[in-house]
Formats: C-alpha cells, structure tokens, sequence
C-alpha cells in the first residue's frame, strides 16, 4: 500500500465498499482500528457512497455491518459521504450503465435484475474524475465484480489508467499484520 | 456401517447422522477439525478447538456411534478419522447436497454473530441457500448485492453472512471431497418459492 500512496498521492481519492467496514468488523473488530489509523496515518478520507451508507445503517442490530460505527468514523472525519449523484451528467450515466450489464454478465443474470444502486460505486467514481474532484482513484471493495466492473466502465469512459481496485480482504490483512 | 450398495439401512443411519450434525454445531465442529486435521487424538481435539477433556470424548463417541468417525485402538493413543459425508436431499422439485462444508458452517454457528443471527432468524435452511452463493462469490463469480437480494437479506447483512461463509469455503473446498456436488447459484439461482 506504500507503493500504491507514492505513486499517485496527488489528488488521489479512495472510494470504499460496504464489504471493507464489514471485513474490518467480522468476529475481531480491532481492526477497525487499524483501519482508522491506517486513513489517519496517510491523511486519507475515505469516501462512501450514500448507498453505502444507507447499507450500513440499515442493517440489523445484532449483525457485524449493525455494529460498524460509521458515524464515529465520519465525525472523526476519516469518512465522509459522496455528493449526491448527477443522473444529468453523461459520464455518471454511461459508468452505471455500463456496470450494470458488467454485474450481470459476470453473474450470469439478467441485466433487469441488477437495481440501478448496485451501481453506485461506479457513479461516484465517475462524478468524482469527470468533476475534477480526483486524479486517480483506489476503490477498495470485497467484491470483485463491483471493482472490476467499476474500473472497465470508467475506463471506457476516456480515463483509462485514473482508477484500481484495491482488494479489501488484502488490504485488511496488509494493514493488521 | 455397511458399505452394500443400494443399502436401505446404511441410508437411514447415514441421514440420521448428518440430521445430527446440523442439529448440534458442537458435533458439527468436531467432525470438521476431525476431517480436516486427518488422524487426530483426544489430546489435539482439547487443544486446538479448546473444549473439556471429557466433552470431548463423549462427542467423539457419538460420533463413532453414528459412524462418521472412526477409532483406531490398535496404539496406545487411540486416533479419529472422520468418514467424508454426502446427503442428497430431495423434496417435491426441490434438491439440495449436504456435504462436509455445509457441517463446516454449521459447527461456526455459535462463535460467529452473522451466522448465529441468520440461522435464528431464518433457520439452518437459509445457510444452506446462502451457501451456494458463497461459492460463486469466493470465486469471484458472483456479485454481493446480487446474493444478498436473491437471498432476500439486507444488503449489508447478506454481504457479512457471504463473508462469513467465504471462509468456509476457503477452508473446505481442499477437505470436502464433494465440494464440486454442492449446488452452485450461479449456475442454478433457487426458484421463487425456493
């Protein structure tokens, strides 16, 4: 992960999937705090979509996305929540579009049945360049059909080499070893 | 335990047996680590999965007594060996292989709070269907929101419950010599009333 920071520090933006907070939370939450030193040793903030963080919220009490503090992480400003999502803006449409179908080839499904916020990810990813807000952008999700999909949509949206996937589950592991 | 094909007596003990297993996580948990571990003593049994000297014994009786495990008393120190299952359920339409991964999970239930809480709100059925998705999705062959909905779970929760499951098939799928039986969703999404 030194290497990744080094290389395109500037302007840089980490974009973060619900899957991360909850690998972080399963059955030893201490590295939760490891992700939180993590951010705050690069001062990084992390963004999430609004659908991550209606995801987390939503979630029941006694499971491990229930317990997640989200809103500590966002008042100690490690966290924040993306702007709300430009439908006008051609490249947001085109990037959730493309993910869509991406998803359900990828999991040999009809593309109907992937829901529109499926694609958030994509759509703040896209924004987040097209606006000028990011020059290059590391989404860390756990779900590889998401991330992979996500980088060939902006990609094809004329920003090849501005996006990587980073793999939550080796994130964790590199920050807790 | 009788290996004549075709016996109906086998059938019914060997149902039995597995009936057992997903009733009770602790036998399921022993029968894992026996699997897993190969030749296994009383002593690695109290060591590794931290249970009392005499719990472990008497489900390891059981489980000999249901034939699943076996005891070698020809050294001193006497060994286990557990005897893979596979349990084909059917029902109306409606199929489904039980095979030692999904005893795998089952034997997690208490110690993992994703699972604890599906399986009391939705029953050991549930685990079973989240598992076929598991697999795809360690495979990277299946979207987390896509299980989680077809699951019919909140989305976060169904993502932790695939979580949670990934680590059983990353740590069955070299152990479980009928890993390749367990229904997959990719390929075969469950029917709507399914």
């Amino acid at each position: 992960m030194t290497e990744l920071e080094t290389t395109h520090a500037e302007n840089s933006v980490w974009i973060v999937d619900t899957g991360l907070f909850i690998a972080c939370g399963r059955q030893h939450n201490d590295k939760y705090t490891a992700l939180a030193r993590f951010a705050q040793r690069h001062d990084r903030t992390f963004v999430i979509p609004h659908r991550v963080y209606d995801e987390l919220g939503g979630a029941p009490d006694r499971s491990t996305p229930g317990e997640t503090p989200i809103n500590t992480a966002i008042d100690a400003g490690w966290v924040r929540v993306a702007d709300p999502l430009d439908y006008a803006n051609p490249t947001v449409a085109t990037v959730m579009d493309d993910v869509r179908g991406y998803i359900a080839r990828a999991s040999n499904r009809d593309e109907d049945t992937i829901e529109k916020a499926d694609t958030a990810l994509a759509g703040v990813a896209g924004q987040l360049i097209d606006d000028d807000e990011a020059a290059y952008i590391y989404l860390v999700t756990t779900d590889i059909h998401a991330g992979e999909g996500t980088v060939a949509a902006v990609e094809a949206a004329g920003y090849d080499g501005r996006i990587e996937v980073v793999d939550g589950f080796e994130l964790i592991d590199e920050i807790t070893s | 335990m009788s290996t004549a094909k075709g016996d109906p007596e086998r059938a019914v003990d060997g149902f039995i047996a597995v009936a057992d297993l997903l009733d009770e996580p602790r036998l399921a948990r022993l029968y894992t680590h026996v699997l897993q571990g190969g030749d296994v003593t009383i002593d690695g049994i109290v060591a590794d999965l931290d249970i009392p000297r005499t719990t472990a014994y008497s489900d390891a009786a059981s489980l000999v007594d249901l034939g699943i495990l076996t005891r070698d008393e020809t050294q001193k120190t006497h060994t286990y060996t557990a005897l893979p299952v596979v349990l084909t359920t059917i029902l109306d339409e409606d199929e489904y292989t039980i095979t030692p991964t999904l005893i795998d999970a089952i034997g997690r239930i208490p110690r993992d709070q994703d699972l604890s809480f599906l399986v009391e709100k939705h029953g050991i059925g549930k685990l079973a269907a989240a598992l076929t998705y598991a697999i795809p999705y360690t495979e990277g062959k299946m979207s987390e929101r896509v299980a989680a909905r077809e699951l019919d779970l909140q989305p976060a929760f169904g993502i932790a419950v695939l979580h949670a499951l990934r680590e059983v098939v990353l740590d069955m799928q070299d152990h479980d010599p009928y890993f390749d039986r367990i229904r997959n969703a990719r390929d075969n999404p469950p029917g709507e009333d399914g």
